[in-house]
């Protein structure tokens, strides 16, 4: 059978330029077969296969040893695949979202897409589109198509992607990370709705990704590229069951295992029973709850929650829970509209900011983003002696200053020499590290952890989450850690709480809610999480399809 | 681990060729614009640029390079005499807006209480008059003195200032570091002055620059019609207006270089703001 | 939407009463003698006075504005000291002529500001030409670029008709009913007067087009990127629509943003002109309060302020219908 698609020594580089940014890659894709391109960021997937689609940006060119596409080789990639792009090959973009024009009806986008291509007339395109609706999963075609582009939500625009993707009915299906910007339990749904297509018409695909459980779940063939180059190639189970490049088993081992709950945490697992000795709880919230505006819904409706001083309090849930909100409330950065927080044993609730404000000096936070939570303006050290500043009393003098940020930046293992450095000269993780020796610089009694791996790199992940693991077992510092990342929860939390709909789904020990869970919407969060065997998730996307998650 | 420092030498090298670049090219500007007053210091004294030296509409000719007006003054004496009142007063004005406007912008765009919206509001209101309007009353009624000048042309200029740069100030204070340093308990004046500031002041030395080179329009503006700089004290606007006449029936001269002045002079000021602009927004990479 | 109109006219009532009240503090407690500018060097103590009675400045500021108030609810703005006539009649027998000058100078302003945006963004040659056209535009003053026009298209070319006015003194005035040339001579059916007004709308609309649309301009340029760079564009292309599909997928998106900032200018620019007025002698109602303020004319100028803020409002609120139809995202 000969390949659907086959690019052989495939160079990207800017024009003009001598050193290729992507270098001798090569791409086979047959049909019924799914080949992923994996890497992190920066790996040059994007750049490799929009060279593929001949649709490269302006300043940047491609050069290949040889191209065939349906067994004709292809002189020009950017004039044949422009040809075939819409009708042969169909695209699935990152952000569907942004994908469809706002200046008109979905409806009006899908029919001139598939009348550019298939000139048919209206009737019968329409008809046709709604059939493609329907087999994407979106029930009701007629709405959807009388609707706007930001009247969808993220699974329905790409449900609707997908859809025109398809309609053409294309040899080649191109998808670049087709989930990323979607919910845990939409991107199990969607991922399963483009393997099921691409198989039904015989169809060959390429699919982009930087999480190797995306590639266990639906891909048949796997590239690895890393830094332009590629590093491993081969069918799923030969690359995921037997690694040989170093760096293929990096970015394997940094996927999440059920089982692996943290050392220390592995307490939690036998304390389904009570303690009896309670902890003393260093913040305490009683029946939160928040809205904004008097006409919307509540989106925190009553939540309590505990953190023992010293101890992890993973809060989980999907976007829109109101796992956010809580937090912020804690922090008191918004004013909640009824219940109590306390603070190390003192009502909080009624403070004003001014108040509130030296006992910041005890609750400090490290956010998702690195790159955007630190000045880029400031030097690190500057960055970490800003606490002591401004609470002097933690560090009076200058020189006891300076020993404490020397302390702090060695305890999240930097060199002393990068004090001088400025953020934009620093990677991902050594943000985060940055971003955390600032948290811990008054040693305070909470550190509150808002999705502290989600930017990252998925091999940085697991150091960093080690060295949060560290840090509090050295300092006894109490986390908050909000993440939808059950690798990171698994390995720090010890009490964990599940949000759904701003409302406790379940509350508990950590080994005890992630292992069996009680309420199923827990449940559901846990199965969206893919698992790495090649398969063994298909009963779990079963149960998935009547969800309680998301509105799709 | 895969560690990705940029070395630190080589980016900032990268980094400060185009910045040195743009920096002497403001320089060099700036060092015009100094020339320009400093020369029209040396063209004479203020007695020189309204002595009449010969026949009235006289063409351009090796004495007098830009001929002479329909009194009989030297054109290019009073242009050249011009640019000290036509630039002092501009960039004056400047002053006084970024003395005022900025602290208020950055006020109106850190919080938000009853009485920044007031200030908003009040503002709002004056933006929607033409400027040449708005200060045409304000002169009106205060007289056409070049004090009166500065404080209407800052007074017109000033809203427009202070909703630009609010609005960078805005996407400023949205900016996870500024949260993260007011959640770390930083004080709030503190916030603004260390972290709010550093970011903004970029945004607002261009709209000071401008506004002073709005300000070059206007007063010409206004002396044009005839409430601004009054004849016979050399001012690029009037000297336009006595110019019109003239031009109609051909004498080009009287009317086209002081209008080139202005315009090459506020072509300057812009240049300046962009580049001060451009430079400003490259240090937030 | 009828909400949106409902709401906005009843906000409109305060607002209005807001801008009065001001207009009237800013002329009459800013300092600076009116009546003895009005009377001039060589009057006497008696003649400020019978100035200042006859104006009203002697009576308590308070009684003043309700007086103030009062005129304005009958419609009465007062009297013009200088012309003597009633400031109503005066302003609004010359509004026309700057509403067809305005509007006809935007439109062009519009296009042009169109064209050289769409040039600096699509084009290499057309862009360099294109940002030196925007710079020259930005940085002249309108009547500079006025006079420059009238020596070189009527002095040296003899193309364009004497700028002075809006008619050639040898044409036949068409019966006034507007009191813009133009529109008057078109309803009279004097076709040749209609030429010859179009004919003297031609060098001050380029010098507004010029000026103005340089700063139309800056905001085309920036939506026009906006929308070159926009996901959506990315995705016709990836999906090879056809480049006229594309052409108006950019079009449409980007056009919204510049035909607002054009609008928005519109109410601001009835006062903008007056130095383009003044140098074609046009007879509008800026030149006309240009000259009041400078007098002193209060009544005139309370006035113009007053049109002029009616107008700001109106062409906000047909702004703000408009953008609700063209774009349902914007909900407020």
């Amino acid at each position: 059978m000969s390949q659907l698609l086959e690019i052989r020594g495939l160079d990207v580089r800017r024009t003009g330029a001598d050193t290729p940014i992507v270098h001798d890659v090569d791409i086979a894709v047959g049909r019924r077969r799914v080949v992923g391109i994996v890497g992190e960021t920066g790996a040059g997937k994007t750049l490799t296969v929009r060279a593929v689609l001949g649709a490269l940006p302006n300043g940047l060119q491609a050069a290949t040893d040889s191209a065939s596409f349906d067994g004709e080789p292809v002189a020009n990639l950017t004039e044949t695949m422009r040809g075939l792009r819409g009708q042969r090959i169909g695209v699935v973009v990152q952000d569907p979202l942004g994908a469809l024009p706002p200046i008109q009806s979905v409806g009006t986008s899908l029919l001139t897409i598939l009348r550019t291509h298939r000139p048919m007339p209206k009737a019968r395109a329409v008809e046709r589109i709604k059939t493609a609706l329907l087999e994407v999963g979106l029930r009701d075609p007629d709405a959807v198509m009388k609707s706007r582009p930001h009247e969808l939500s993220g699974g329905m625009a790409q449900r609707v992607v997908i859809a025109a993707a398809f309609m053409t009915d294309p040899d080649l299906i191109v998808a670049d990370e087709p989930t990323t910007a979607l919910d845990p339990t939409v991107q199990a749904q969607i991922l399963a709705l483009l393997k099921r297509e691409i198989l039904a018409r015989d169809a060959g695909a390429i699919i982009i990704t930087h999480d190797m459980g995306v590639v266990a779940q639906v891909c048949t063939d796997v590239v690895v590229l890393y830094q332009g180059t590629v590093r491993e190639a081969g069918t799923v189970e030969q690359v995921l069951g037997d690694p040989q490049d170093p760096y293929t088993k990096e970015l394997l081992a940094a996927l999440p295992n059920p089982n692996a709950f943290g050392a220390d945490v592995d307490e939690g697992v036998h304390a389904d029973e009570a303690d009896g000795t309670e902890a003393t709880a260093v913040v305490e919230m009683r029946d939160i709850v928040k809205s904004y505006g008097r006409k919307k819904p509540a989106v925190l409706k009553g939540v309590d929650l505990r953190v023992p001083a010293g101890r992890t309090l993973a809060i989980v849930g999907e976007s829109g829970a109101g796992k956010s909100t809580l937090v912020r409330a804690l922090l008191k950065l918004i004013p909640i509209d009824s219940g109590s927080i306390t603070f190390e044993g003192t009502d909080v609730s009624g403070l004003s900011q001014r108040q509130f404000r030296t006992s910041r000096r005890d609750l400090q936070v490290v956010y998702q983003n690195p790159t955007a939570a630190l000045n880029p303006r400031l030097t690190v050290r500057a960055l970490i002696e800003e606490p002591l500043r401004t609470f002097p009393e933690t560090a009076p003098t200058a020189a006891e200053r300076t020993a404490r940020v020397e302390e702090l930046i060695q305890a999240v293992r930097l060199d002393v020499t990068m004090l001088d450095r400025y953020p934009t000269q620093l990677s991902g993780g050594q943000k985060q590290r940055v971003a955390i020796a600032r948290a811990l610089a008054t040693k305070p009694a909470v550190v509150v952890l808002d999705e502290p791996t989600a930017s990252l790199d998925l091999s940085v992940r697991r150091h960093i989450v080690d060295l949060l693991a560290r840090l509090q077992r050295e300092t006894g510092v109490a986390y908050v850690l909000v993440s939808h990342d059950f690798h990171t929860v698994r390995s720090l939390a010890h009490d964990v709480v599940v949000l759904y709909r701003g409302e406790v789904a379940e509350a508990g020990p950590a080994g005890a809610v992630l292992r069996t869970p009680t309420h199923p919407y827990t449940q559901q969060l846990l199965d969206a999480e893919l698992s790495m065997v090649p398969g063994e998730s298909a009963a779990q996307l079963d149960r998935g399809s009547e969800s309680l998650v998301g509105g799709h | 681990m895969t560690t990705m420092v940029k070395s630190a030498p080589s980016m900032l090298r990268r980094v400060s060729t185009s910045r040195s670049r743009a920096w002497t090219e403001v320089v060099v500007w700036c060092g015009v614009l100094v020339l320009a007053v400093v020369g029209s210091f040396l063209v004479g004294p203020a007695s020189a640029a309204i002595d009449i030296v010969g026949r009235p509409l006289a063409p351009p000719s090796p004495e007098h390079i830009f001929g002479l007006d329909a009194y009989g003054m030297d054109v290019a004496v009073r242009v050249a005499s011009a640019a000290r009142l036509d630039i002092g007063v501009a960039v004056a004005a400047g002053l006084v807006v970024f003395v005022i406007a900025y602290p208020v912008a950055l006020a109106t765009g850190f919080w938000n209480t009853w009485w920044t919206k007031l200030i908003l509001r009040l503002l709002d209101v004056f933006q929607s008059f033409p400027s040449i309007v708005l200060a045409l009353t304000v002169v009106a009624l205060t007289g056409n003195g070049a004090g009166n000048l500065i404080a209407a042309s800052a007074f017109v200029f000033a809203p427009v200032f202070v909703r630009t740069v609010r609005s960078v100030v805005l996407s400023v204070r949205e900016q996870v570091f500024v949260e993260s340093a007011l959640a770390a308990g930083v004080p709030p004046i503190r916030t603004l002055i260390r972290h709010v500031v550093p970011h903004t002041i970029g945004a607002a030395m261009a709209q000071t620059t401008i506004a002073v080179s709005r300000t070059i329009i206007l007063v010409a503006g206004l002396s044009f019609i005839g409430v601004g700089i009054q004849p016979p004290t050399p001012e690029w606007g009037s000297m336009v207006q006595t110019g019109v006449a003239p031009t109609l029936n051909g004498a080009w001269w009287v009317a086209l270089f002081p209008g080139i002045a202005i315009v090459a002079t506020v072509m300057i000021f812009d240049r300046i703001g962009t580049l001060l602009g451009t430079l400003s927004l490259e240090a937030e990479r | 939407m009828l909400r949106l109109i409902v709401t906005r006219l009843l906000i409109s009532i305060p607002l209005l009463f807001a801008v009065a009240t001001l207009i009237f503090l800013l002329t009459h407690v800013l300092p600076g003698d009116v009546a003895g500018i009005i009377a001039g060097p060589n009057a006497t103590e008696e003649n400020i006075q019978a100035i200042r009675d006859r104006l009203g400045l002697n009576d308590p500021l308070w009684k003043q504005y309700l007086d103030y108030l009062g005129g304005l609810l009958r419609g009465d703005l007062g009297y013009s000291y200088l012309t003597g006539r009633d400031v109503a009649s005066e302003l609004f027998s010359r509004l026309p002529s700057t509403l067809v000058l305005v509007t006809v100078g935007m439109i062009g302003a519009t296009l042009w500001g169109l064209l050289l945006g769409a040039s600096v963004v699509f084009t290499r040659i057309g862009g360099k030409f294109g940002r030196l056209f925007s710079s020259l535009g930005l940085s002249t003053p309108d009547f500079v670029l006025a006079v420059a026009l009238i020596f070189v298209f009527y002095f040296m070319l003899g193309w364009a008709p004497s700028p002075i006015g809006q008619l050639d003194m040898s044409i036949p005035r068409p019966p006034t009913v507007t009191g813009a040339a133009i529109i008057d001579s078109a309803l009279a059916g004097q076709w040749v007067a209609f030429g010859n007004a179009a004919a003297h709308l031609v060098l001050p609309v380029i010098a507004m087009a010029f000026v103005y649309g340089a700063s139309v301009a800056k905001v085309a340029e920036s939506s026009f990127r906006e929308a070159k760079a926009a996901p959506f564009m990315d995705y016709a292309s990836l999906t090879s629509l056809r480049r006229g599909t594309r052409a108006k997928y950019l079009t449409v998106s980007s056009l919204p943003a510049t035909i607002t900032y054009s609008g928005a200018s519109y109410a601001y620019m009835l006062g903008g002109v007056v130095l383009i007025e003044m140098v074609f002698s046009w007879g509008g109602v800026a030149q006309f309060a240009a000259t009041s303020i400078a007098n002193r004319d209060l009544n005139v100028i309370q006035g113009f302020v007053l049109i002029v803020s009616v107008v700001t409002f109106l062409i906000y609120l047909i702004l703000d219908v408009l953008y609700v139809i063209v774009d349902p995202r914007v909900r407020t």
